[in-house]
């Protein structure tokens, strides 16, 4: 498990902090050595192993922490709130040791948050507690496309600078539509090759093109502007494609 | 001023019992102390083994000990110092009244610095599987090593104006020097190297305390 504030004994060295857990354990002197060494090369502090907390910086004490919860070789990696503490550059730096080690190690890591872009870099799936209980659960591209939850919905929106696009419904002459694409598609022209042969015209009122971890993804609201039939032609081309289209009335 | 009464032999004879006194009292009151510390902190609200009843009791008893007078604990507990040493006369006859009020002292003094050990530290140990007796001795001692260091080098300190006292009832040493010849033959000068001398050992007790907190801490 790793902690908000790291939790580390201060009176103790980093080697003596990631050896703790060991000396619970039967291990011998050597044994301990050994295991102390090889964890503090995996988070990349080898040469502060003599150094004090007091003396590293937050992102260097969290690595301690990292590698103090992985001495023990367990299944799971516990992290609540891990780089709360931490500032955005250090963060980032703290996830990528962690991919690596969830891709390393194969330890599953279960990582409290509620920083929406330390979810969309490194996890797999998400749920979303609210008082209490588990109120969504699944992907994070789906959870953070299509959002259910109301709760969801307000997280997401944190990050996705989106504002409520059914606001513009009335105001534009053209019917709204949501478009979402995830993968491969993301980089094509698909909504050019759509329109080209049509009199149909389109404008993007607000989109995202990002990634989650190493998927692209695409969120656009779209104005399509023509003719109903040749608008629905269109809207079926899209589909065609893999694109999840869906109107907002 | 001559220095005519003071007899420097005698004065060397009282120092030696001063710090005999004051080096055993304060060796059994760290073991008995930094014990009933550590369960009075365990026992306490909110803490590893939360005993309310235990609590109250321990700390009722501590609250009276520390509330009676040294002097009058000297004498209170005579029948049980000459049980434990046999005397209730010089260096050996002191001991145990020292300890007795000292005891209580030092525990309060390391109840307060574990208490001030951080409960996060606490956390992760109990998260890696710790112990109750392991978070106490590899978390709870050593994270809390600077406060008990000075806490120790208070008590001392305490201790060697606890042992001018036991000058009262025959103890031995520089109080007993003091209160003899300075102060119920009124031989000032006595009185004056033997002050001198207690303000010595004070700063040079204080001093190292100082040190070694300075050397152990590290935030």
């Amino acid at each position: 498990m790793i902690f908000q504030h790291f939790n580390l004994l201060s009176m103790a060295t980093v080697k003596d902090n990631v050896a703790f857990p060991l000396r619970l354990t039967k291990l011998s002197k050597d044994e301990i050595n050994n295991r102390v060494s090889e964890l503090l090369q995996l988070v990349g502090l080898t040469e502060h192993a003599n150094k004090y907390p007091a003396q590293l910086s937050g992102g260097q004490k969290q690595r301690v922490g990292i590698a103090r919860a992985l001495a023990n070789n367990p299944d799971v990696l516990l992290c609540d709130e891990a780089t709360s503490a931490l500032d955005p550059q250090t963060t980032n730096a703290i996830l990528a040791l962690l991919l690596d080690i969830n891709r390393k190690l194969g330890i599953t890591i279960l990582l409290i948050t509620h920083e929406m872009h330390v979810i969309r870099s490194i996890c797999d799936r998400v749920a979303v507690i609210d008082q209490g209980g588990i109120v969504e659960m699944g992907k994070v591209l789906d959870v953070f496309l299509k959002p259910q939850h109301r709760v969801t919905q307000d997280f997401v929106e944190q990050v996705a600078d989106s504002f409520d696009a059914r606001e513009l419904i009335g105001q534009r002459e053209g019917r709204l539509y949501r478009v979402h694409y995830v993968g491969d598609t993301t980089y094509e022209p698909i909504l050019y090759n759509a329109v080209k042969t049509t009199r149909v015209q389109f404008a993007i009122l607000q989109g995202t093109v990002s990634r989650m971890k190493q998927t692209p993804y695409g969120q656009l609201i779209v104005e399509l502007i023509g003719d109903g039939p040749e608008i629905e032609r269109v809207i079926g081309d899209l589909r065609k494609e893999g694109l999840d289209v869906e109107e907002l009335r | 001023m001559t220095f005519e009464n003071v007899r420097w032999n005698e004065i060397w004879e009282a120092t030696k019992d001063t710090l005999a006194m004051m080096a055993w009292s304060l060796l059994f009151t760290v073991i008995l102390g930094l014990i009933l510390g550590v369960i009075l902190f365990l026992t306490s609200r909110r803490q590893l083994l939360e005993q309310p009843v235990v609590y109250m009791i321990l700390s009722f008893v501590v609250n009276v000990l520390r509330s009676v007078p040294f002097v009058i604990l000297m004498i209170t507990i005579m029948p049980l110092t000459k049980i434990i040493t046999g005397t209730t006369l010089g260096v050996e006859g002191s001991i145990p009244p020292l300890v007795v009020a000292a005891t209580p002292f030092f525990a309060r003094l390391v109840e307060t610095s574990l208490r001030e050990v951080d409960r996060g530290v606490i956390e992760a140990a109990q998260a890696m599987g710790a112990s109750k007796w392991d978070i106490v001795r590899r978390v709870l001692l050593l994270e809390a090593r600077p406060g008990l260091l000075a806490a120790v080098t208070i008590t001392a300190v305490t201790l060697v104006s606890y042992t001018a006292m036991s000058g009262v009832i025959g103890g031995g040493g520089l109080g007993d020097l003091a209160l003899r010849y300075g102060y119920q033959r009124f031989q000032t000068d006595v009185m004056l190297v033997t002050v001198v001398l207690l303000i010595v050992l004070v700063q040079l007790l204080q001093s190292a305390g100082d040190l070694l907190v300075r050397r152990y801490s590290r935030k």
